[in-house]
């Protein structure tokens, strides 16, 4: 996709600027590309027994050129906030005009049994279930209440064995879907 | 020879500038601008820009208004491409080596839908096509500056064919060789129609500035200062066009009125209120007591022109429609074949106008004009004439019908004496009475022979003739 714009670039720049706003509670654009389409959100868990507040956790969202009859490529990603870039402002590292603080705290895998702890995630709706009514914005909801809805402070049972031989892309990897409960 | 150039740019001088062509001026390239490569190529009607906002009518998949929508069983629409690409994928990733159609769920409700079944994905009610390509969009070129704006249903012709800012093939010859043809891309507002290389280099008319027509309009508005104009104002001419608003406005600044009526020519001008009072009075200035009904006849003529606009777009939007065997053929004697053989649009809209005319003309002729010819030469003794004619029809008729009951009666009269006679006397000496009847002289004949029967039998009985009621 190098030098033109994504197909689906408006439907892109649509998304984009509606998640901009932040007006999802818990959910905050963290970083952004040019092409709008490589994202990083960062997902909060609010008034959770596992999911404390010192743990930040960062979801990479990367828009393939299959998008939207696609899924994107989603996985959970340590991401250092505090990093100076080229178009900061302040100091503090935040992309977004209006002032976001940067909480204070250790960035994390989260423990979920559907999170690998290389930070792929197994959920229908990002393999077998997307269709392209989806968006970006279902994904992160999705995501989030997968998490606010977990009480099990474990990971995947074959989590080991995955990690040693996952490839880089989650999206190669065939899920196979099997629990409901969580 | 260099000045000689720069007064007359041109024809070119004929040493050097002839064969100079500045290849370096680019097209602007921007994301949605439209470039005709080819005679086929086709606008992306994708990434057009909406005048307003498109909620209800937005494809979930693209999240545009939809192109050439597609409805499914289960009641969501989608653009045609976008629910295509949407089986395609779901086949791939499901990897079944099914039939040729395509098949897969609604991404809205996951409702089975097989392409191939008519009831699982029909096209979408027109009424919904239609709304949506009335949208306002502005021109896909409208980045590199063109201003135009218009419905949906507008555009592909606009950019194909109307906007100067589309791009084309250069298309010029070049004098180094004979042969060749330029191909680089120009905007069409600068190709030429006598096909000659809009990348020729030439002298600006005031300057000794290297120009070519991409960049002339550019240099002679912002940069030459050569290219003196008049101020109306203080009547200085050496002012380039580049510092002229800026020079205006100090004018009027300073304080220089201009008569109201200088757009249609009024070349008054003062330096203060009063004087342009004392110009306006009496007839000093004509023009001024005119304005009113130029600007009115100017807002008559600016409506007429918008309207005429408009039916134009309209006829071709409806010839676009025949073409595409949409509406049938309207009435008009000529096969659709024949109103497409007219290759130019000018020929279409002159030969449906001239169909138009020719019907409505008939049409006033016969409803106006007969009844006032008809009217002008009848006059009252030739109805009489005729109302008498019409009766004396009737009558003849009626004396036909009251003769053949007469015979008839007759007929029945002699039977009845003829065998009442023949009983009393025996025998009767004609043989031929009950003969032929109808015929005239058989009439005559009989009629004698009536009369005698008739006296005959009045002398017997009076009684029988009151009967026979004669």
């Amino acid at each position: 996709m190098a030098g033109g714009r994504h197909p689906f670039y408006k439907r892109l720049l649509k998304e984009y600027k509606s998640l901009s706003t932040n007006s999802l509670s818990g959910i905050t654009m963290v970083k952004n590309d040019e092409n709008l389409t490589e994202f990083i959100f960062r997902i909060e868990v609010t008034n959770h027994t596992l999911y404390k507040k010192e743990d930040l956790f960062h979801l990479s969202i990367i828009i393939t050129s299959e998008y939207p009859v696609d899924s994107p490529r989603v996985q959970f990603v340590i991401f250092d906030e505090i990093v100076i870039d080229d178009d900061d402002k302040d100091s503090k590292g935040s992309e977004n005009k209006d002032t976001v603080v940067v909480p204070n705290g250790v960035p994390k895998i989260p423990i979920h049994p559907h999170v690998y702890s290389n930070g792929h995630i197994c959920l229908n709706l990002l393999g077998e279930d997307w269709t392209p009514a989806c968006s970006i914005e279902s994904v992160l909801l999705s995501i989030q209440s997968m998490l606010n809805t977990n009480d099990k402070n474990e990971r995947p049972p074959d989590d080991a064995a995955y990690v040693k031989r996952a490839p880089l892309n989650p999206k190669s990897t065939t899920f196979i879907y099997h629990d409901d409960t969580v | 020879m260099s000045e000689l150039s720069s007064s007359n740019s041109s024809d070119g001088s004929e040493s050097q500038s002839i064969n100079d062509y500045d290849d370096s001026v680019e097209i602007k390239s921007y994301a949605t601008s439209f470039d005709l490569l080819t005679s086929e190529s086709r606008p992306d009607l994708r990434n057009t820009k909406y005048k307003s906002s498109t909620d209800h009518l937005n494809c979930p998949i693209c999240q545009q208004p939809f192109m050439e929508p597609l409805t499914t069983i289960c009641g969501h629409t989608f653009c045609k491409e976008c629910i295509y690409e949407c089986l395609k994928m779901a086949k791939s990733n499901q990897q079944s080596s099914g039939s040729d159609s395509l098949s897969g769920y609604c991404p809205l409700d996951r409702t089975p839908i097989d392409s191939a079944n008519i009831n699982d994905l029909f096209p979408t009610p027109l009424l919904i096509s239609n709304l949506i390509d009335d949208l306002k969009v502005y021109c896909l070129n409208h980045e590199r500056g063109c201003e135009w704006d218009g419905s949906r249903w507008e555009l592909e012709r606009h950019v194909l064919i109307d906007c100067g800012f589309t791009g084309v093939k250069c298309g010029g010859v070049r004098y180094e060789n004979k042969n060749a043809v330029c191909q680089l891309l120009i905007e069409r507002r600068f190709a030429d129609e006598n096909h000659g290389c809009s990348h020729q280099v030439f002298q600006c008319n005031f300057c000794n500035q290297e120009l070519t027509k991409m960049t002339e309009s550019d240099h002679l508005e912002n940069e030459c200062l050569f290219n003196y104009q008049t101020c109306e104002l203080c009547s200085n001419d050496m002012i380039p066009l580049k510092n002229l608003s800026k020079h205006q406005e100090n004018c009027s600044k300073i304080g220089m009125v201009k008569c109201p009526a200088h757009e249609i020519g009024c070349k008054w001008v003062g330096s203060n209120e009063t004087s342009l009072e004392i110009h306006q009075q009496g007839n000093n200035c004509q023009l001024s007591h005119f304005l009113p009904y130029y600007h009115k006849i100017n807002d008559k003529v600016d409506s007429l022109t918008e309207e005429n606009r408009f039916l134009q777009k309209q006829i071709n939007k409806i010839l676009d429609s025949i073409v595409q065997g949409k509406i049938t053929n309207l009435g008009y004697n000529e096969s659709i074949e024949e109103i497409n053989k007219f290759k130019t649009i000018e020929d279409q809209d002159k030969l449906l106008y001239l169909n138009f005319e020719i019907d409505r003309l008939k049409f006033e002729f016969n409803e106006k004009i007969m009844p006032f010819i008809n009217k002008h030469t009848m006059n009252e003794q030739e109805t009489v004439i005729n109302n008498l004619t019409h009766d004396n029809f009737m009558m003849k008729e009626d004396l036909n019908l009251q003769r053949v009951l007469i015979n008839s009666l007759r007929k029945q009269l002699q039977f009845l004496l003829f065998s009442r006679n023949s009983a009393r006397t025996g025998a009767f000496g004609t043989g031929g009475m009950v003969g032929s009847m109808g015929a005239a002289p058989n009439v005559l004949l009989m009629d004698d022979v009536a009369n005698e029967l008739l006296e005959a039998s009045s002398r017997s009985s009076s009684e029988e003739r009151l009967n026979l009621k004669l």
